[in-house]
């Protein structure tokens, strides 16, 4: 077992599965396991001098420990729980890389949508490996292929894996 | 214009400070910070009247007004394809789009291109087509800007040109647009109302549809044909073809930036907004086409017909409210500007700067880059805009049709065609830029009868076929595509419900589950 810092879980197993199962008629999901996605989160505070004074607004931005894609992201409950080796997905990106990244997807984001060229102040004021919940479920259905969904366990969104061949 | 109008437009802006200066104070950070992460906190109402006016442009309100003015219900066309545009959009590429898009990682649409059709001269070209033809559209909003505030405040157009140009690169180069949800809400509610109220003005004052198709019947009964004034577009079903393509399909053509955002909750406010926003669209572009339809028989002799819903505005409307809603429409214009000027800024700094000159440039020499380009945009685009002034609409349909042409089948192709590969792509986006560029410039368009954009995206699309037909063997489609475009399709047996219902955002995550999966 490991003690990991996690966004808080909103969706427990039983309203992951019923979440499923009122979308996959004839399916019958069943979960088969709760893996922890890693992310590095940073707290940015971004500074722009305008002329209506300094706008300064605190900025969040999470980035996937595996393929570095960065995204603004809303506040959240953290906890810290302890969880098996082997549900727990190792991150490949290093802190400072990681960083860089975010600082650039922050100038990049806040820009458009602040529609200002100027180049701001950025200055990192929290930052944290976190990691997200998904529970893994297949969905078997006789005679037919089965296939794999991986649903939030923060906000009950989910997505399609695969179909797995073998199951006809 | 009255001074009262002077006054009131005076007033309206002296507010949007207010509320500006007001959100970049602290009580009003919260919110700045809820409309940057998504405008989850501001409800959908909120967010949709942001998203319209940020959408709306010099278009709608000069365009749209001149080409009813001018040819009577022959511009309903135009309208009928800007209608269905968003459905179009969001059915033929939007969905697998995106998920493709993200899939593969781009953070802008020129990325995505080069992504799907992996050649640096992928880039170059789509980088180099946009800043060109953004710069059209740019030029667009600085003539609306310039005419509208040579209207309002009596300024010479050389002055008032320079003033409406001066505040837009001045904003953007100081600190943004106000852009502060509440300052969008604010002025979209004014904008929705002052059309509203011009539209139902204009009828009232008219005696209703049947007193205004009536005095056309008198004034020049080819008013009311579909084929135009004069019937100058009979049987010319090539233009109306063009029309009707340009803005349902040829807005697919623009390039965009995007940003990423991980919700924390189930956000319903996206779907809602959209919903409220399409809503919005039926009604609003429909409209401006119609007022300027309605001019015609209000003021008949109008000099500049750009200026048809500003006069009629002027004419019908009590000066305190004409002055707001000018102010609203000349805000929505600058606020466009600023939005396109932005987008020419990332493409030329990322797509183009740091991609081909600078590999390691930071992100402080790309602002300098975007501040450098956006300052020239604003000096070639004065000078052009004073000394040849071209319509208002002529510029956006023209910067349509070729965008449009140059990306549409790249675009389409890239999520629904497996065979369409680099060269395909590459000859597509130049044949179908260049014949739609010289089919106007050279006035093919009025000689054989057929809309550039027609014949721009019929040439873009065989070459598309073609190319990528003749070059499977040396340009073969790479694998890893193949599989994401695989990944884009819907998955054979899944229930349809659960395809349409998963969830984008979390694609990034699910290719990394499955690899851990096959490990």
């Amino acid at each position: 077992m490991e003690k990991i810092l996690t966004i808080k879980q909103n969706i427990n197993q039983i309203r992951a599965i019923d979440i499923i199962d009122n979308l996959s008629e004839y399916y019958i999901p069943q979960v088969q396991k709760k893996l922890y996605y890693p992310y590095y989160w940073f707290l940015f505070k971004y500074s722009v001098k305008t002329i209506f004074g300094e706008k300064t607004i605190r900025v969040p931005c999470i980035i996937d420990m595996l393929n570095k894609q960065a995204s603004t992201v809303d506040d959240f409950e953290r906890e810290f729980i302890a969880v098996e080796q082997e549900n727990i997905i190792q991150g490949k990106l290093k802190k400072l890389e990681a960083l860089k990244s975010a600082k650039s997807y922050i100038i990049h984001a806040v820009m458009h949508k602040l529609k200002s060229l100027i180049y701001p102040e950025i200055e990192l004021l929290e930052e944290n490996v976190v990691y997200r919940p998904f529970w893994i479920i297949k969905c078997d259905r006789s005679g037919y292929n089965s296939f794999k969904v991986m649903v939030d366990g923060v906000t009950g969104k989910f997505q399609i894996l695969n179909i797995v061949k073998e199951a006809k | 214009m009255s001074p009262v109008v002077t006054i009131f437009l005076v007033v309206y802006y002296a507010i949007v400070v207010g509320i500006g200066f007001w959100a970049v104070k602290k009580g009003a950070a919260k919110n700045l910070e809820g409309y940057l992460l998504g405008g989850r906190q501001i409800g959908p109402l909120v967010t949709a009247m942001t998203l319209q006016a940020t959408s709306m442009s010099g278009y709608m309100f000069l365009g749209a007004g001149s080409a009813g003015y001018t040819t009577g219900y022959w511009a309903i066309w135009y309208a009928s394809g800007d209608i269905g545009g968003g459905v179009v959009n969001l059915s033929i590429i939007g969905r697998r789009m995106r998920k493709l898009s993200k899939i593969m990682g781009s953070l802008t649409s020129i990325e995505y291109l080069e992504n799907r059709y992996p050649a640096a001269a992928t880039r170059l070209i789509a980088g180099l087509l946009s800043v060109f033809f953004l710069f059209f559209y740019v030029l667009a909003q600085f003539i609306g800007g310039g005419k509208g505030m040579a209207l309002v405040t009596g300024l010479p157009y050389w002055v008032a040109l320079l003033i409406a140009v001066g505040i837009i690169i001045l904003y953007t180069y100081l600190g943004g647009y106000f852009a502060v949800a509440w300052t969008d809400f604010f002025q979209s509610a004014v904008m929705i109302i002052g059309v509203v109220w011009i539209f139902s003005a204009a009828l009232h004052y008219l005696g209703g549809f049947t007193a205004v198709n009536n005095a056309f019947a008198k004034i020049d009964p080819t008013y009311l044909s579909i084929w135009g004034k004069g019937l100058g577009y009979k049987g010319q079903w090539g233009q109306v073809a063009g029309a009707v393509l340009i803005f349902s399909v040829g807005y697919m053509g623009w390039p965009h930036v995007v940003t990423r955002h991980m919700a924390m909750k189930d956000p319903k406010t996206a779907r809602t907004a959209g919903l409220y926003s399409t809503i919005w669209n039926l009604f609003f572009v429909t409209s401006p086409y119609i007022v300027g339809i309605l001019a015609i028989v209000i003021l008949p002799n109008l000099k500049d017909p750009e200026l048809a819903i500003f006069s009629v505005a002027g004419k019908l409307l009590p000066p305190a409210v004409t002055g707001i809603v000018m102010a609203a429409i000349m805000a929505a214009i600058m606020s466009t500007a600023d939005s396109i000027l932005l987008q020419v800024g990332t493409i030329s700094s990322r797509d183009i700067y740091q991609r081909f000159f600078n590999r390691n440039a930071n992100d402080k020499q790309m602002v300098m880059v975007s501040r450098l380009l956006i300052l020239s945009i604003g000096i070639i685009g004065y000078i052009v805009a004073l000394l040849r002034p071209p319509g208002v609409f002529a510029i956006v349909v023209f910067t349509t049709s070729v965008l449009g042409s140059a990306f549409l089948p790249a675009y389409v192709c890239a999520v629904w065609w497996k065979k369409a590969n680099t060269p395909g792509a590459i000859t597509s986006m130049l044949g179908g830029a260049i014949v739609a560029f010289v089919w106007k410039v050279a006035a093919i368009d009025s000689a054989t009868a057929i809309h550039p954009m027609f014949a721009g995206l019929v040439v873009s699309i065989v070459l598309m076929i073609v190319v990528s037909l003749l070059t499977q063997k040396s340009s073969p489609v790479p694998k890893h595509i193949l599989k994401a475009m695989e990944e884009a399709e819907s998955l054979g047996d899944i229930p349809k419900d659960m395809v349409n219902m998963a969830e984008f955002a979390l694609n990034a995550e699910a290719e990394e589950i499955k690899k851990l999966d096959q490990e």
